[in-house]
């Protein structure tokens, strides 16, 4: 039995690693792999086990990995994995039940580990199977004779915590972190401070849920333009982030923002925020700065959701300053990209003019979208891109056009953020992925802010909706995708699966996941009438207090009349025979007791001689009885009563 | 195994006559690695069951006689100066062998007595800041005359606890009396074959550990040791010492019946050898009519 607990306590350690794969360093995680690998082997070839100073060393060398590879800044990180190597080194090592115990109770700390890093339902479920396989190796642990008793052990008492864990996740009062760690800082982005897309061969992305956006009325229309940062200055090669910090707004008129959405963010341990137009958030951990984008007060890894009130861009005109600001460039540099844009602009005497030749050009000199462009070196990585290659995806067309508009003069600067998202059936959400990330320009024409995207021109499609949509790039974009249910959309139904799933993800973040204070208070208040609302905690807490004693006071109770299938039979046959005056007078031992029967009673004897095999293999033997001989054993207790009565 | 099991009663039958439930008691207490306490008087046999138990189990065996005098050094060994090394020398003492017969125990003061009992827990001596192990495996019997005697010091409530067993003899069957009294009893002086080896036994007694005991059997020993504790009439009640001894001795027993799983009934077989030594009762109860009377109190659970 303890083989089957080591097994399977391996099994959730190679699944808790699989989960934190993207975390983990990867010569961390597959020696860590192989020792889980290793202790399956010893456990099912009952081999034995490393002697304490071989598993001292190999923890000393895995620390000494773990040091090498892990930034000592990453503490969450470096304090999780110190976990999972003491838990792995420590199950290595046991062999007695008593030590796999320990295990098993550290093992419930290790899996939790997995929140810090996924809170999706999925993740949730998975680590639901890993903590029934925990319970039943424990139970196994602890003398159930077979797995399946185990088994059904387990789930029944997971069945009594669910309802247990739904009633405290609403009722129990939410309270702010005692202390903290910082945050997990590896949280991944679409997004970068620098745009650089020259040296990129194949844009690989990721099909990681970035953000979820709920309208709260239907004045939002599609291309949804998610701003999340300004690139305003160009170094030679890149569009660099503005260096200059932030500014806080003042004076906000918040009637004029009319449209308004609920965001739920997913994980990330980026500052930078979602906005559509000008945005701005009444929440208090939410900056509004200038240019109507926004900023987290504090970036910590975990989920999070803000109001957000929007409008589009007012006119605005530009201070000296500003103008000199977003019209700087390099002195040298791309001479073809300089002159094209001279060029351009002698055809037409305004801005407009100039941004419709620009898209004209784009259009009709064969430029083409692509995720997997030809990668350019070296410097005038502009003009190559160009005038020779012409291949290439937001990122290209935004830093080319945005050059191109400042080498003559007119206020340009880079956006990224995201495009799109995916509208999932008929619901009022979309659902925002990492693959969305997008990357435009903005020019000033001298009232205000306008938008300006070549991928418009050069593949119209990509704004209508998300680019899982788009049917053109449909192959090359799944060629670059991670595996995952996304890169088989092509089949219907797995594609209506998908959706499906998630829809109920979507349910999942916004009710249980966005389950905050607020929600909870308003719920309570709702639920208590808003004369108790002030006394609701201590209602709640006073509520809670009888539930627990009243399950104390059932499960106390409950445990002096459980008796075991046998026994009750047993018990039932000696209170038949008491009735009847058969029983020995003197306090016999089971056993004794039905020898006794059958020796005085003699038309009982068979039946006694069946039973007492029938108690002895279920009681003392502990095995557990088949189906079969359950019906017999019962058959026969019954006609034995027959007899008696 | 059982085969073995079978030989070794058989040949432990004829060392002494009529004695077949004391024997398996006393092979009951060696499998459960415990030590054998004999008590009863003179002359009837005690002697005879040590030596046959260890010839056929066939282990070194030494014979204390305890008196007054005797000194823990006595028991244990003692360094003597070696005046050709110009050092100190280690001699072992009776100690040192597997079986080690204490004879009339309470006879010998209390200084010598724990010298024993020490090196009986911990299975090893320290002389000289220096530790010897005894070896393995390491059974004490040890016989003591009826406490009323006179000229005994009595072992303390403590010190009885460390005994796994505590058997009486008892005066021989009158067929068997007239066996002996015809000179057909067993010589003193024959040899007896060894039976089983060291490493058998070893088997044996590693085999008894992984005997399965069934809830309800612990539970029943639970409700046993428990009425000790909440019983007026007993003064000193049984310590989980007691208990653990009593789950070990259980299994001991089922082997010896030939099963591996722990019935009730093998608890009941054990009780009053394990237990009697370790209550107290008043002064107008004797130790045995309580255990018996414990015994008939607790309920089997089902």
């Amino acid at each position: 039995m303890s083989n089957f607990a080591s097994s399977a306590l391996s099994f959730i350690y190679i699944g808790i690693l699989m989960m934190l794969s993207a975390e983990l360093p990867t010569m961390l995680l597959s020696l860590l792999l192989l020792l889980c690998l290793w202790n399956l082997l010893l456990a099912n070839k009952g081999l034995t086990r490393p002697a304490m100073l071989a598993t001292n060393l190999l923890a000393a060398a895995l620390l000494a990995v773990l040091f090498i590879t892990v930034n000592l800044k990453q503490s969450v990180l470096l304090f999780v994995i110190m976990l999972l190597q003491a838990s792995i080194l420590k199950l290595l090592q046991a062999e007695s039940a008593k030590q796999q115990q320990t295990v098993i109770v550290l093992t419930f700390f290790s899996i939790s580990t997995v929140f810090l890093y996924q809170q999706s339902l999925y993740s949730t479920l998975l680590v639901g199977v890993f903590f029934v396989t925990l319970t039943i190796a424990l139970a196994s642990l602890n003398g159930l004779p077979t797995t399946r008793l185990a088994m059904r052990k387990s789930i029944y008492s997971l069945c009594i915590a669910v309802p247990l864990a739904a009633l405290m996740l609403v009722f129990v009062p939410k309270m702010p972190a005692f202390w903290q760690l910082p945050g997990a800082n590896t949280a991944k982005t679409g997004l970068n401070e620098r745009v650089d897309p020259f040296d990129i061969a194949s844009l690989a992305k990721s099909d990681e849920l970035v953000f979820r956006a709920e309208f709260n009325d239907d004045q939002a229309a599609p291309p949804y333009y998610w701003r999340a940062m300004l690139h305003t200055s160009f170094d030679g090669k890149a569009w660099v982030k503005e260096k200059a910090p932030a500014y806080e707004r003042q004076n906000i008129d918040w009637p004029a923002y009319t449209g308004s959405a609920q965001i739920y963010l997913e994980k990330s341990a980026n500052p930078w925020l979602y906005t559509l137009g000008d945005g701005v958030s009444p929440a208090a951990d939410v900056r509004n700065i200038n240019d109507g984008l926004l900023l987290r007060q504090d970036p910590s890894a975990s989920n999070f959701k803000y109001p957000l009130r929007y409008r589009p861009q007012l006119p605005a005109a530009l201070s000296q300053y500003e103008y000199r600001y977003y019209t700087q460039l390099p002195l040298q540099g791309n001479p073809l990209a300089r002159n094209l844009a001279k060029r351009l602009l002698a055809k037409s005497d305004n801005v407009d003019a100039f941004i419709s030749e620009l898209y004209e050009h784009y259009r009709y000199q064969g430029f083409t979208y692509t995720l997997t462009p030809t990668p350019i070196t070296g410097s005038n990585s502009l003009d190559i891109f160009l005038t020779q290659t012409q291949r290439g995806f937001c990122g290209h067309y935004a830093s080319v056009s945005a050059f191109m508009m400042r080498s003559v003069g007119i206020p340009a600067r880079l956006v990224s953020g995201y495009l799109g998202g995916e509208n999932v059936g008929d619901s009022n959400y979309l659902s925002v992925y990492q693959y969305d990330a997008h990357a435009w320009v903005e020019y000033h024409d001298g009232e205000q802010w306008q938008r300006f995207d070549a991928t418009s021109v050069v593949a119209p499609e990509r704004l209508n909706g998300s680019l899982s949509q788009v049917d053109q790039l449909q192959q090359e974009f799944r060629a670059n995708l991670d595996l995952g249910l996304l890169q088989l959309s092509g089949f219907k139904s797995l594609n209506w699966l998908r959706i499906q799933l998630e829809k109920i993800d979507y349910r999942w973040t916004k009710w249980v996941l966005g389950f905050d204070q607020e929600k909870q208070n308003n719920f309570l208040k709702e639920l208590l009438g808003s004369q108790f609302a002030q006394y609701s905690m201590a209602l709640v807490v006073i509520g809670i207090a009888l539930v627990l004693f009243v399950i104390l006071i059932l499960s106390s109770r409950h445990r002096k009349v459980q008796l075991t299938f046998s026994a009750k039979q047993l018990a039932k046959l000696f209170n038949a025979a008491d009735n009847s005056s058969l029983l020995s007078p003197e306090q016999l031992t089971p056993v004794a007791q039905l020898n006794y029967l059958a020796t005085h009673t003699p038309r009982l004897k068979t039946q006694m001689e069946q039973i007492s095999r029938f108690y002895i293999q279920a009681t003392y033997e502990q095995k557990p009885l088949t189906k079969k001989q359950r019906s017999e054993f019962r058959k026969v207790v019954n006609k034995s009563i027959k007899i008696i009565g | 195994m059982q085969e073995k099991l079978k030989q070794l009663t058989l040949g432990l039958a004829d060392v002494i006559y009529g004695k077949e439930q004391q024997i398996k008691l006393a092979l009951c207490a060696m499998l459960s690695r415990g030590h054998l306490l004999l008590e009863d008087l003179p002359g009837m046999g005690k002697t005879t069951l040590s030596h046959g138990l260890a010839q056929t189990l066939g282990m070194s065996y030494q014979r204390i006689q305890f008196t007054s005098d005797l000194l823990p050094a006595d028991i244990l060994g003692a360094s003597i100066f070696n005046t050709k090394e110009h050092k100190f020398t280690f001699h072992k003492g009776p100690i040192f062998s597997q079986i080690v017969l204490a004879d009339e125990i309470n006879r010998a003061g209390p200084k010598t007595q724990s010298a024993l009992l020490e090196a009986m827990e911990e299975g090893c001596v320290s002389i000289d800041s220096e530790r010897y192990t005894l070896p393995e495996p390491f059974f004490v019997i040890a016989t003591q005359n009826p406490q009323h005697q006179s000229g005994t010091f009595p072992l303390p409530e403590s010190q009885l606890d460390r005994f796994f067993m505590r058997l009486s003899l008892g005066f021989p069957p009158a067929d068997a009396e007239k066996l002996l009294i015809k000179g057909l009893g067993p010589q003193r002086h024959k040899s007896i074959e060894p039976i089983i080896s060291c490493t058998e036994l070893q088997q044996m007694q590693n085999h008894v550990d992984n005997i399965s005991i069934a809830n309800t059997v612990v539970d029943y020993i639970l409700a046993l040791v428990t009425l000790t504790r909440h019983d007026r009439d007993i003064t000193h009640p049984l310590s989980p010492r007691a208990s653990i001894a009593l789950a070990q001795g259980a299994k001991a027993w089922a082997f010896l019946e030939g099963r591996d799983y722990v019935m009730p009934e093998d608890v009941q077989a054990v009780f009053s050898s394990i237990c009697e030594h370790r209550v107290n009762p008043h002064d107008n109860y004797s130790q045995a009519s309580v255990c018996d009377d414990i015994l008939r109190r607790v309920k089997v659970p089902l």
